[in-house]
Parts: C-alpha cells; structure tokens; sequence
C-alpha cells in the first residue's frame, strides 16, 4: 500500500504541551480520521503538516517528498480545510475565489462553480455574513477545485449542526469512489468517522496511540464489566485502561479482549467498544490495554 | 510572488476609495501658503502608509496567514512580497497625487500651483520606507496584539523626528560632517535625494532580512 503521507520521530513542545516521538504512515486513497479529546495534539500535528508550525526535530514526507524542502510543490496537490474560517471576511465569495485561484496551477474554475452551484453558495456576499457552515462549505469547493489529491480537514464539523454534518460525510464519500483522493480529517466527534473512515489514528496526550484500520480497531477494542473484586487480580487489571468503578461493579476499556475471554469467561461482560468509548476510557487513565 | 501582490491590492479593495478621497481633500486641507509646497508629499506618505496598514491588518482580522502559507507558497515569498507592496502602494499613490493634482491646475480652482516633481517622489519614498522598515519586523515579531503601540510609536517618531533632527544640526553647526552633510542638501539637492534613497534602501533591505528571519522561525 503506497503511503501518502509519512511521519517518524516528530516532536514539537509548545507552551504547556508535548507532541511526542510521533510515527505515522497514512495509505493513499483513504479517508484517514484522526481522533483524539480536546488539546491531544491533532491540530498540532496537522499545523507541522502544512509547516504552520516549525518542527522541533523528525521527518515528514507528503508524496514521497520532504514536507519542507519540497513545500512548494506538495501544497499544490493538498486541499485544506480548518475549523474556522481564516480567508478575507470583509471580501465575498468571489473576490476570495479570485484571490486563491491563481496560486494553484491546476485550478479549474467550472469545478468551482460546479461546487457553488451544489452548496447553494452565494457568490456575491461577505464572508463576515455566512454562516459558519456556509464557510465550511466555500473552504471545502476550494479545496476541491485545484486537483488536489491530498484533502487536509481539521475539525471541519465542529460547530456544525447535523444535517451540514451529513452533508459533508457524504460529499467526502462520495470523493473516495474514485479513488484518487486521500483524506484526512481529524475531529473529536467520532461518531462522524465511524460513517465514513477506513483508517483511525488516535492521539491522546502528544502520542500516537494507535493507527489502525478501523475494522480492527473495533473489532480489538472491547468494553469490560465485572464486579469490582476483580481488580485485586494484577494480571487482569494489567489488560484494563481507564477502569470507572462504581456501587455495582466496574467498567473499563481493554484491547486483549481474547486473553480476558480464554481466563476470565465467567465473570465479566464483554461489548463492543465504539470509538468513543476508546477516546473516553484511554483519555481517562494510561492502562496497559 | 505577483500573486500575493495581487492579494494585497485585492484585499483593500476599500481602502482604495478613500486613498483617492484623500487625494482631493488633501489639496483643499493643505491649500494655504505654508503646507501648498508639500501638499503633493502629505498626501502620497499618508496614501501610501494607510494602504499599507490597511494590507497587514486584513491579514490579521482572520489569521489569514494560515491561508497564506497553506498555499503553494515559501514563507519567503510571502514576506518579499509584503516589502514589494510597500513599493508598489508608493507608486500608487504618487500617480494618484499626480494625476489630482494635474486635474486640479487645469480646474478654476487656485490650486496647486505647480505639478508633482521628482523631489516629492524622492522624499515620499525615503519617508514611507523609514517608517515601513521599522512597522514591519516590529509586526512580524510582536504581531497583532502590539499593532496600535507600534502605530503610536511610528506616529510619535514621524512627529518629533524632523524636529529633533533640526536641533540637532543647530546643535553641531561647527562639525565638519554637518557641514558638509548642510553643504551637500543646499549645493546639490539631486545628489541628496540620491543618497536619501541609496541609504533608506539599505535600510529596507537589512529591514526585510530581519523580517524573514522572525518569520521564518514563527508559529502560527
């Protein structure tokens, strides 16, 4: 599988924070979510990405091609999206069109208009009077009128109310069928990628927990109940993370889910761990699991 | 590079009316005996500086510089570019000066008395390069937070400057570089306008290197 993006040893501390010893291989012709709670480092690593922020030390290749040395030429073929709206407010649709358009060699002006048309954009008005979906959208015809093989989206749903949300999923849907795109989308609101996403990287605290196909993360994850005597057994608690215990019992978040079932069958209730659950019980305390 | 040019005449697309605004209201505001001779340099310094305040602030109202460097562009380019303005937005305006006050000699109107020459261009230039080439680095490295300090300390030095330039020769009339510097301006004031933009052109390039160099380091 030919990767599309490639990450290893990245490192950046900021104020307060610590994007740590970062590894990433991301496959083309996926849509890649990155999850993660508030502040885990998901817009840090895609700011040092798009080299918004300077790298402290590692290496990032976007194409095969350093991120830095061949900026240029990757940023022709990436699309981005962020969560807030960083073009000209005071000038309209157009004239920010007009103002964008010319740095992208492959800019197709009916694919734009194509995308106005579908997102009922109004060309002729500010941005300061668009909604905050109605930005997202223009963000999002732009990314999508220059060819771009790499979209970039950082929290593009967050502040988005559920219809826009489904719209969104869907016209990136829509973009993977032929397969010439990759995405990459990161977001804290999971139940967006488990519609749409092939592949989940998830980061908690400046690290990369892991990045897996998400058929296999749910199918690894497992959320465990049993009573709270069992958390006397080491070994057990040693394949827990994030144990909540309360008056019946406890509840915790475990990726060994074959090795509880072979030792200890009887005595806990094993369900499906969704994404959520996986942020929520690994953001809750460093386990083993 | 002419692309990002291009964005920063784009993005004041207001600002422009009330460059040509000033324009005429400069000639009527400035038509008494005193300022009528500098008329021309009033105006052209203010058009040019408010174009080019108004360039960085737009910037700054979005964090538009996530935009920007989320283009094909170098980081570089982006700070060339904003010193390349500086020059354009100048010339801008001095055609705009030009052209008013060309308008206005032909008009009944008793003003102005003369058309625009090379010496207020000369001194347009060197003025709004001195203080352009200490606004930017100073918004570069302390950003949008400082921007109204660095406006007021710009305004204050544009204010006091010439006088305490003055006293300062009254000062050391006898040295002999002052003599020769008062000497060279009265003698041959084309060989002074020389040497006024030959040195605020180095100013503007160490200006530029150091802006490169903050912003080149910087995080947005």
């Amino acid at each position: 599988m030919e990767p599309i993006l490639e990450i290893n040893g990245l490192n950046k501390q900021l104020d307060g924070f610590h994007l740590q010893d970062v590894n990433l291989v991301v496959p083309k012709g996926y849509i890649i979510g990155i999850i993660g709670p508030n502040g885990a480092g998901k817009t840090t690593t895609i700011k040092l990405i798009m080299n918004l922020l300077r790298k402290d030390s590692g290496e990032i290749s976007v194409f095969g091609q350093d991120h830095i040395q061949f900026e240029k030429e990757i940023k022709q073929r990436i699309g981005f999206v962020y969560d807030e709206n960083h073009f000209y407010e005071q000038l309209s649709i157009d004239e920010n069109r007009r103002i964008i358009a010319p740095f992208y060699e492959n800019w197709d002006n009916q694919v734009f208009h194509d995308y106005v048309k579908k997102f009922d954009l109004p060309l002729r008005k500010k941005l300061k009077d668009l909604s905050h979906g109605m930005k997202t959208k223009f963000a999002l015809a732009l990314a999508l009128s220059h060819q771009a093989e790499l979209i970039i989206m950082d929290e593009p749903t967050s502040g988005l109310d559920p219809v826009f949300r489904r719209e969104l999923l869907d016209i990136l849907a829509g973009l993977m069928q032929d397969d010439k795109h990759t995405v990459i989308f990161s977001t804290h609101i999971t139940s967006d990628l488990e519609r749409i996403a092939d592949y989940i990287c998830f980061i908690n605290q400046g690290q990369v927990v892991f990045c897996d196909i998400m058929d296999n993360i749910l199918e690894k994850y497992r959320v465990v109940k049993g009573e709270r005597a069992m958390l006397a057994n080491q070994t057990f608690t040693a394949m827990l993370s994030g144990v909540i215990v309360n008056q019946y019992g406890f509840e915790a978040l475990t990726g060994q889910s074959t090795n509880i079932q072979k030792s200890f069958k009887d005595r806990v209730m094993m369900e499906k761990a969704t994404l959520d659950d996986i942020i929520l019980y690994t953001a809750r305390g460093n386990g083993n699991a | 590079m002419l692309n990002l040019l291009r964005k920063d005449i784009l993005v004041q697309k207001h600002t422009i009316w009330f460059a040509l605004g000033y324009s005429i209201f400069v000639f009527f505001a400035f038509s008494n005996k005193t300022f009528a001779p500098f008329v021309y340099i009033m105006g052209a310094v203010a058009i040019s500086y408010v174009l080019i305040l108004s360039a960085v602030q737009s910037e700054l109202k979005n964090n538009s510089d996530l935009v920007l460097l989320s283009l094909p562009v170098k980081r570089q380019e982006v700070v060339a570019a904003k010193y390349l303005a500086i020059l354009v937005f100048i010339l801008l305006s001095l055609i705009t000066m030009g052209i008013i006050g060309l308008i206005f000699m032909q008009s009944p109107l008793p003003f102005p008395t003369r058309l625009i020459n090379w010496q207020d261009a000369a001194i347009t230039l060197v003025s709004v390069i001195l203080m352009t080439s200490i606004y930017l680095p100073a918004y570069y490295k302390l950003g949008g937070k400082w921007l109204q300090v660095i406006n007021i300390v710009l305004f204050m030095i544009i204010f006091f400057a010439p006088s305490t330039i003055v006293g300062y020769l009254n000062a050391h009339q006898q040295d002999q570089g002052v003599q020769w510097l008062v000497q060279t301006v009265v003698q041959n004031p084309y060989l002074a306008s020389w040497l006024g933009i030959i040195c605020v052109a180095g100013l503007m390039l160490i200006s530029f290197l150091i802006s490169l160099n903050i912003y080149r380091k910087q995080d947005l």
